[in-house]
């Protein structure tokens, strides 16, 4: 074990990678997840509303956007968003690469938050609607009033997933290259250990993740079940 | 979670761990095993009494693309690095195997046992000796700064760039230098040098400071960028071939090989056909 923990769970290299393990690593993996997928929700919303509307013009280009985003990989995303469209426009993101990587992020994130919402929007009884029109609501007060809300409840399982992923997904941004500061949580562990020639640090990056991941897992499973056994 | 139901993936973890530093640990025991070489036996016989990580051949960690040392054409692998090294496994008797890596994982990667040595354009330094063995020196670099065409004329030198973008890549003598020399710019890392080159053509860095010849070959490929600057007065940087300290008969053998690589006409070859023939490496 002597040689094993050396190699792993040495502390003096470990020692090393704080505070910047937090005040840079984890809090630049944070940032991008809370942008990436406050983008990835609204536009999410948007599809999904879109995804279920009556007008075929409306829901057939949304299923290619939906279907080409899960079908494509997020790194592959990444990199046209990040170095294709500067190129091809030749025009620059504002705050790069942190931009370009939140707008990858959230294009495909939304494809899949959506496809969520939708079943969620689905699994409302239709009888919620009608009695909302027979109300005299229209269509559109009728979803944002009573079928959305009570879709929330039930997605909030899967989007938590969702954000889980992203959150994981994150280290993928580094390939558009990370300035000064600007390092997320693997990467800042890739260059300690390319530094120290030692494997520990991407056992601290992996503790802070799971730090983080665990209890959104623990959460996941308490919310799942909570709407299982809810009044619903 | 109860203390109860962690222990399970805990000690799937532990298991998979050991399992892999046993799988490595058994070729590393045997090479020590037979250090030394001997320098009176033929170069051939030194070859194939190595033990290597995949036996019969070399396993060779490299980042590629790093043109004109390493990269890919039609299928094929080329370069000044790639040849050289087929050169001397061509010396030792046995077969070279390329393993693509990035080069920020690339001296883990030797450390891990993934490859017998690294030849990825690697300057020799102080501080990566601590770490590993080097071969002989066999290509002299200097570090170079290279703008977009368009910009030739307003960035001559490092100053020039205060307040822009300076793209490096990760763990490289040119991040290095970079960040003891553009004080006043953006320093910007890259995994990979090919993204490095993007990121200036798409105008997200605004100058690039790598070794001079990857830097000039891309100059004369893409007929878009140019090396305004050229670091001379720093001392020069001589590439090495990585090879770990517990393999002493590898560094005995490839020196070997690589001398008699340089005795005759194949090293000059192999840069001419790479640099023209006004490579001035000795």
């Amino acid at each position: 074990m002597g040689e094993l923990g050396k190699e792993f769970f040495n502390w003096t290299v470990i020692r090393e990678m704080f505070p910047g393990l937090l005040t840079e690593a984890v809090k630049n993996t944070v940032v991008l997840t809370v942008f990436s997928f406050a983008g990835g929700i609204v536009l999410g919303l948007l599809l999904a509303l879109a995804r279920i509307s009556r007008h075929r013009w409306l829901r057939w280009p949304v299923a290619v956007y939906i279907d080409l985003f899960r079908g494509l990989p997020l790194l592959l995303v990444i990199v046209f968003v990040g170095f294709g469209i500067p190129i091809g426009l030749g025009t620059q993101f504002p705050y790069e690469p942190l931009t370009p990587g939140v707008v990858a992020l959230a294009m495909v994130y939304a494809a899949y938050i959506a496809e969520s919402i939708r079943a969620g929007i689905e699994a409302v009884p239709k009888g919620q609607m009608e009695a909302a029109r027979s109300l005299g609501m229209p269509y559109r007060m009728a979803m944002r009033r009573v079928v959305v809300p009570q879709a929330f409840r039930i997605v909030i399982p899967p989007l938590t997933n969702e954000l889980l992923a992203l959150f994981k997904d994150t280290s993928l941004v580094a390939v558009l290259g990370t300035r000064v500061g600007g390092k997320e949580i693997t990467k800042y562990a890739r260059d300690f250990v390319n530094h120290s020639g030692n494997s520990s640090p991407l056992v601290a990056a992996g503790i802070a993740y799971l730090v983080i991941t665990l209890p959104m897992l623990r959460l996941v499973a308490w919310l799942d079940r909570r709407s299982k056994a809810g009044s619903r | 979670m109860s203390v109860r139901s962690m222990r399970l993936p805990a000690v799937a973890l532990l298991l998979v761990l050991l399992a892999g530093a046993c799988g490595k640990d058994t070729p590393k025991n045997n090479s020590t095993g037979s250090a030394g070489g001997g320098d009176g036996s033929s170069t051939v016989d030194q070859g194939r009494s190595l033990k290597t990580v995949d036996s019969g051949k070399l396993t060779v960690c490299s980042d590629i693309p790093y043109a004109p040392f390493e990269y890919e054409e039609g299928g094929t692998l080329k370069g000044i690095d790639i040849d050289l090294v087929r050169a001397v496994t061509g010396r030792l008797g046995i077969a070279a195997d390329f393993r693509d890596t990035d080069f920020d994982g690339i001296f883990a990667a030797l450390k891990s046992g993934q490859c017998d040595m690294i030849a990825s354009s690697v300057s020799i330094t102080d501080e990566r000796k601590q770490q590993n063995n080097f071969s002989d020196g066999y290509f002299e670099i200097h570090q170079s700064l290279l703008v977009r065409k368009a910009d030739e004329a307003r960035y001559k030198d490092l100053p020039d760039l205060k307040g822009k973008t300076v793209g490096v890549q990760s763990g490289t003598t040119g991040a290095d230098f970079a960040k003891a020399h553009a004080s006043g710019a953006s320093i910007k890392e890259f995994t990979g040098a090919d993204e490095l080159l993007t990121a200036l053509k798409a105008g997200q860095v605004d100058g690039v400071v790598q070794d001079q010849p990857v830097n000039a070959y891309n100059a004369k490929t893409t007929g878009q960028s140019v090396i305004v600057k050229v670091f001379t007065e720093e001392k020069a940087e001589q590439y090495g071939f990585v090879i770990p300290k517990d393999k002493a008969d590898l560094l005995a053998a490839v020196n070997k090989a690589l001398k008699e690589v340089r005795s005759d006409d194949s090293y000059r070859t192999i840069l001419n056909n790479y640099l023209g023939s006004t490579a001035g490496q000795s």
